[in-house]
């Protein structure tokens, strides 16, 4: 769908007779005449967040050729052989070359997903002048959905493409076209790519992990937790489908957060729903993001491939292949059975209690649930002074002493105050609230790199120690002590840091900033 | 960018048809083509029924660059452009003897097209001037239509020793029999005498009717009658070219 930046396209609305537009308009002598019509089968690709479209780009298949362009101007920015027709690919399952590093800068995790295929009819012809040379061409393009199963309905467009140093001699014909209203109109690329991407009904519609909750902070507490509760619930719906697919670890991962909001929100306002009602919904919640662990675990490490093998030396490289086979393998055992989990009788019970228990608007007896009823802002203040004390005292005990096992406690810790500030963001300062989310971004991080180096640790140990010894254990072992001294080096350089970032975290500043964002709440 | 000069001191060799076949089996979407008429007859503008625009001339041509490049012309077939030439060229060797470095001069002209550009042809007109001599040093190749005549044979020794004189590099003139009649006895004698000759290439054009109503066609032949045994010469010949053109490069 690329076009010489010179082309002007007109869309047009109904059978508007362009053909006949353009030939009345004709200077004397010129004609026009039909040269081909053809078909095309377009394949337009983009990731689940629509990552590409974020950046400006369209990444469409056509004959073989993977090729990704501006919006802004239509012009191919860089092309890849691609033969086939995948119905998702990872930037890095491209050759080496600009196409990839181009699809790499808009996600290096997130696969690109065929959105839609289309069919283009095209039907040309050539306008020639006095001297029935071609000055220049016009085409007719329709599009249909090639699966038939598209819905919508595509615009077509006429546009009229002048030759190389035609574009004077082709300027007064155009400015003859009747006025492009109504039934023509020049259409820009982006729009036409907009067109059919509205009308082929994209798979993620505009889909973020993300919270942007607008709170009302005099609504009753357990108004706007039921609120967080269904954003959660709809996150790991949709989620759903790209999980059995495996289409990529992004849709387990954002639906395993999903689970952690809802449950971390749940635990920690304890008195606003009747703790007989929530105590199965979170033993319901933990199972099913305990029945996700290993298949977590399998992606995450898998995703650690490049990484793992970038920190050996050449010799020992290949040293890890019998590791990532059997990563692989246990991925697939874990996938089938969370997706046996997913289809089975108990989620889909689960799933149909939870989404009645957060559809209930009654609120709960003051009896059962103190602050069902209590204002939204008062809870989130008191809520917030609770899980920031938390973070301080437990922070505070940390020393270089201090075992993997506090450090991953205080993490937790963290983890539940960004939930409750995240939650609660559209009742503070925007500038306050960004300040502190990025001063617990620094201490989370550190605290993250840390925790994750430890699991990694120890998951390296257990595979050391149960090495199968007949498919070259003793390369894959030494492979396994170079990762395993790396990563020690690593986490003591992070666990050196803590302290550092921590008492940036637990200064005056951040306690003033802190306090500010709370003033207009208590 | 490779460059090649359509060249001949005489007229009515077969220059322009090609110059014209040629570019056109040149052009494709790995290797974009330029040809450029600069004969003031302007035949292959003709040829592809373009005309230069009213304020185009020689002066212009000269000036290179963003002048010459906003007068490029596309012609019907893809990859295809051509620079039309203007009767005012007819002036060029007045004009470039009045500058500086006027045997460089066509060098500088042309500089920047190669951005675009994977082969230059340039269709020159019949003489030996200062604006030949400026072709001479900015062409790769230098590809002269011969008839097998005493008189065309004569011509293409003339230009080897002019090349001498003036301490050009005759490896670089390739020559090749055009507009061949096989039932005259001269021209299957000549052309068999001289096949061997280093600087001549195999493939002979041979004549034929076809490649004169081009002028009535006003297009390649090899576009409109690709299997005519001329369309099917030109290929052959092009063939030959492009090894001249890599064997040049090593």
């Amino acid at each position: 769908m690329s076009n010489p930046p010179e082309t002007l396209f007109f869309r047009i609305n109904g059978d508007a007779p362009m053909i006949q537009a353009v030939g009345k308009h004709l200077p004397d002598g010129w004609s026009i005449s039909r040269i081909s019509t053809r078909r095309e089968r377009l394949v337009f690709y983009d990731t689940f967040e629509e990552e590409a479209f974020r950046n400006g780009l369209m990444i469409m298949r056509k004959k073989g050729v993977l090729s990704i362009i501006e919006l802004e101007n239509g012009i191919v920015e860089a092309e890849t052989a691609l033969s086939q027709t995948p119905p998702s690919f990872l930037a890095s399952d491209l050759p080496e070359g600009k196409a990839r590093k181009k699809l790499q800068q808009c996600s290096e995790i997130r696969a690109f997903i065929n959105r839609c295929p289309v069919d283009r009819f095209l039907s040309s012809w050539r306008i020639f002048d006095d001297n029935d040379k071609t000055v220049g061409t016009l085409d007719y393009e329709s599009i249909h959905s090639s699966d038939k199963t598209t819905p919508g309905s595509f615009p077509c467009y006429y546009s009229i493409t002048p030759l190389k140093g035609y574009h004077k001699a082709l300027s007064s014909l155009l400015l003859a076209l009747p006025e492009p209203v109504d039934a023509y109109r020049i259409a820009s690329f982006r729009e036409r790519f907009m067109a059919i991407m509205e009308a082929a009904a994209p798979p993620g519609q505009g889909y973020s992990s993300k919270l942007h909750l607008q709170l009302d902070a005099e609504a009753p507490i357990h108004q706007s937790i039921r609120r967080l509760l269904q954003f959660a619930t709809s996150i790991m719906l949709v989620n759903e489908t790209g999980i059995r697919k495996d289409i990529d670890s992004e849709f387990l991962h954002d639906y395993r957060v999903a689970i952690r909001r809802g449950r971390s929100i749940l635990r920690q306002l304890n008195g606003v729903f009747d703790p007989e009602k929530t105590a199965w919904a979170l033993a319901g919640l933990r199972e099913l993001g305990k029945r996700t662990n290993q298949l977590r675990d399998s992606d995450v490490y898998l995703l650690r491939r490049q990484e793992y093998t970038d920190l050996l030396p050449l010799s020992l490289r290949s040293a890890l292949d019998p590791f990532f086979n059997d990563l692989e393998a246990e991925k697939r055992l874990h996938h089938k059975q969370f997706c046996r989990y997913l289809s089975g009788r108990d989620y889909l019970d689960f799933m149909t209690s939870w989404q009645e228990f957060i559809a209930d608007e009654t609120i709960p007896e003051e009896e059962s649930a103190p602050l069902a009823s209590r204002p939204t802002a008062k809870v989130a203040a008191k809520a917030l002074r609770k899980a920031m004390k938390r973070v301080h005292v437990h922070g505070r005990r940390i020393g270089s002493e201090s075992s993997d096992a506090e450090l991953h406690e205080l993490r937790i810790d963290c983890k539940k105050l960004r939930y409750l500030l995240e939650f609660f963001s559209s009742l503070f300062q925007p500038k306050t609230s960004t300040e502190v989310l990025r001063q617990m971004k620094a201490l989370q991080d550190n605290l993250g790199t840390f925790v994750d180096l430890s699991v990694q640790m120890e998951f390296l140990q257990h595979r050391l120690a149960t090495i199968p010894s007949e498919r070259g254990g003793i390369g894959e072992a030494a492979a396994l002590g170079g990762l395993l001294t790396s990563l020690s080096r690593k986490r003591e350089k992070v666990r050196e840091h803590f302290q550092v970032i921590f008492s940036g975290f637990d200064s005056d500043e951040t306690g003033t900033l802190f306090n500010e964002l709370l003033t207009g709440l208590d | 960018m490779k460059t090649i000069a359509l060249y001949s001191i005489k007229g009515g060799v077969g220059k322009t048809a090609a110059a014209v076949n040629l570019s056109f089996l040149a052009a494709s979407r790995s290797s974009p083509t330029l040809i450029c008429d600069l004969d003031p007859q302007g035949a292959s503008s003709f040829y592809f029924r373009i005309t230069a625009s009213r304020r185009y001339n020689s002066e212009k041509f000269l000036k290179g660059s963003q002048k010459i490049t906003k007068n490029i012309k596309a012609t019907d077939y893809e990859h295809l452009d051509l620079l039309p030439s203007d009767l005012s060229y007819r002036n060029l060797d007045i004009e470039l003897s009045e500058g500086k470095k006027p045997k460089k001069r066509l060098t500088r002209t042309l500089e920047g097209l190669e951005d675009e550009y994977d082969y230059l042809f340039l269709d020159c007109p019949p003489n030996l001037t200062l604006l030949s001599e400026s072709v001479f040093r900015a062409s790769d190749i230098i590809l002269v239509p011969v008839i097998p005549t005493t008189l065309s044979l004569r011509t293409f020794n003339q230009l080897f020793d002019f090349f001498r004189d003036n301490d050009l590099d005759t490896s670089r003139i390739t020559g090749f029999f055009s507009m061949e009649e096989k039932k005259k006895s001269m021209h299957r004698q000549i052309a068999d005498e001289f096949r061997s000759n280093p600087a001549m290439l195999k493939q002979t054009i041979p004549y034929s009717s076809d490649i004169e109503k081009m002028g009535l066609t006003r297009a390649p032949l090899n576009a409109t009658n690709p299997n005519s045994p001329a369309a099917k010469a030109y290929r052959k010949l092009w063939e030959e070219v492009k090894e001249v053109l890599r064997a040049e490069k090593r």
